[in-house]
């Protein structure tokens, strides 16, 4: 689940421009990992070696495996462990860089070994080590770019990606965010959540792009933009911003939060009298503009706690159901 | 009463909110259908037409879910009201059962859900 970060490393690192990003990002689906950047990947080859076997495959039409096991740089054995192992998603997005002559395996290898360094990304996690990986991506994704960022706002992008992932799909990078003073938008709904503090979100996107979107959520398949696609945005921002609220209340009984219904900003000059952050989540569809403006009330309690995942806000929502069984 | 037989309004001002909870309705026999896009139509329909049974979201614009079901209790105390509430709004669902609303219902909608909810109201095919 790590593709999504590798990407903005990447970026980060000034290794692609964010164009070549999106042009890897719309291609690698057309594309498999080959034995070789698997091997790579696995420390079974260098970099090296992999192009060598490669050069050799531009004399002679046989397959990666075969020669690489006759010069005795593998074994059957690991040839076929190679190729019955689940590999990180974010090798694919890696190897099209490659396939695009955006940089060489040899800095492909760099790449990955520095990626998995500085975020301690093992091979074997459970779940709970990739939640908190996840909270170190989202953090880091930050302080690239911004400082100072409130801890809900981390906690609600944090949020977000897992439930891109859950919905949506994750075929998804995030680019670097911005903090913006202005924007125009395209097609966009808005939500305000409100309470100890207030944040509005912005989902902005083309019609393409909220046609592909809403596609994917309700598993329909939508050909043009109209009231139902425009509506499922808007399900999926209500979604979104609905367990957010559940993780801060449970998190912190202090803070209560309410819900304003989506709007629609369509074709619309954004003027940003708070502090607003833009980033930018690409799919192979499109670009999907998150627009994020905080403000916070003198008061305000903010929460600052362990971060639930959805499925244990969903759970604990049951629990409140229950509750709420009993009452009515 | 059957429940094709019944009228049923749904108060949602998501387009495809309200389509999804038709559909299902639709599946398990109803017929009847009155849609309002936020509280105050709803309120007006629930006025002119005596429904028999409705479905209404809390988040709506103009008047919410909670500012309906008062209005519609003042006006007609046996209104049977079921509150169909998105994740994230527990303070309002609450606040919605205490105004006497009957029941409610989760979002995303499940149909068993639905079909037990109807049931216990009307008469089947």
């Amino acid at each position: 689940m790590y593709s999504q970060f590798f990407g903005n490393y990447l970026l980060s690192k000034q290794a692609v421009t964010t164009d070549q990003l999106v042009h890897a990002i719309q291609e690698q689906h057309t594309k498999h990992l080959r034995l070789g950047t698997l091997a790579m990947h696995a420390g079974l080859l260098t970099a090296l070696q992999v192009d060598n076997v490669v050069i050799r495959q531009t004399h002679e039409d046989r397959l990666f495996g075969e020669i690489a096991i006759e010069e005795g740089l593998l074994t059957e054995e690991q040839v076929e462990e190679l190729l019955n192992t689940q590999t990180p998603d974010y090798l694919l997005i890696g190897q099209t860089l490659v396939d695009d002559g955006v940089f060489t395996n040899t800095d492909l290898d760099k790449y990955i070994k520095s990626y998995q360094k500085e975020n301690e990304i093992s091979q074997l996690e459970s779940d709970k080590e990739q939640q908190e990986n996840l909270d170190a991506l989202v953090r880091n994704l930050f302080l690239i770019t911004l400082e100072n960022v409130p801890e809900y706002v981390l906690q609600y992008l944090n949020l977000l990606f897992n439930n891109l992932l859950r919905f949506i799909g994750e075929d998804f990078t995030p680019l670097n965010p911005s903090i913006v003073s202005e924007f125009v938008t395209g097609r966009c709904s808005s939500q305000v959540v409100k309470g100890d503090f207030q944040l509005t979100s912005y989902f902005d996107m083309t019609e393409d792009a909220a046609v592909a979107f809403a596609s994917r959520y309700v598993n329909d398949s939508f050909t043009e933009y109209d009231e139902y696609v425009q509506a499922s945005v808007e399900d999926f921002l209500n979604l979104h911003n609905g367990l957010f609220n559940v993780n801060i209340s449970n998190n912190n009984s202090e803070v209560s939060l309410q819900l304003d219904p989506p709007v629609s900003m369509d074709n619309t000059m954004i003027s940003c009298s708070t502090e607003t952050i833009l980033l930018p989540i690409i799919y192979p569809f499109g670009i999907i503009n998150l627009l994020i403006s905080i403000s916070e009330s003198e008061n305000s309690v903010l929460p600052e706690t362990k971060n639930l995942n959805s499925l244990e806000s969903l759970n604990n929502l049951e629990a409140l159901m229950n509750d709420l069984e009993k009452m009515s | 009463m059957k429940l094709e037989d019944a009228k049923i309004l749904i108060g949602d001002d998501s387009i495809l909110a309200r389509k999804q909870l038709k559909d299902i309705i639709l599946s398990i026999g109803g017929t009847h259908f009155l849609e309002a896009s936020n509280g105050q139509e709803a309120i007006d329909l629930y006025a002119a037409n005596s429904p028999d049974i409705v479905f209404l979201d809390i988040v709506m614009p103009v008047v919410d879910g909670n500012g309906a079901i008062a209005e519609i209790m003042k006006n007609d105390p046996a209104a049977d009201i079921v509150v169909v509430s998105s994740i994230g709004t527990q303070l309002q669902l609450k606040q919605a059962i205490q105004l006497g609303a009957k029941d409610f219902v989760q979002k995303p909608l499940n149909r068993n859900q639905i079909e037990s909810i109807l049931k216990t109201r009307f008469e089947g095919r």
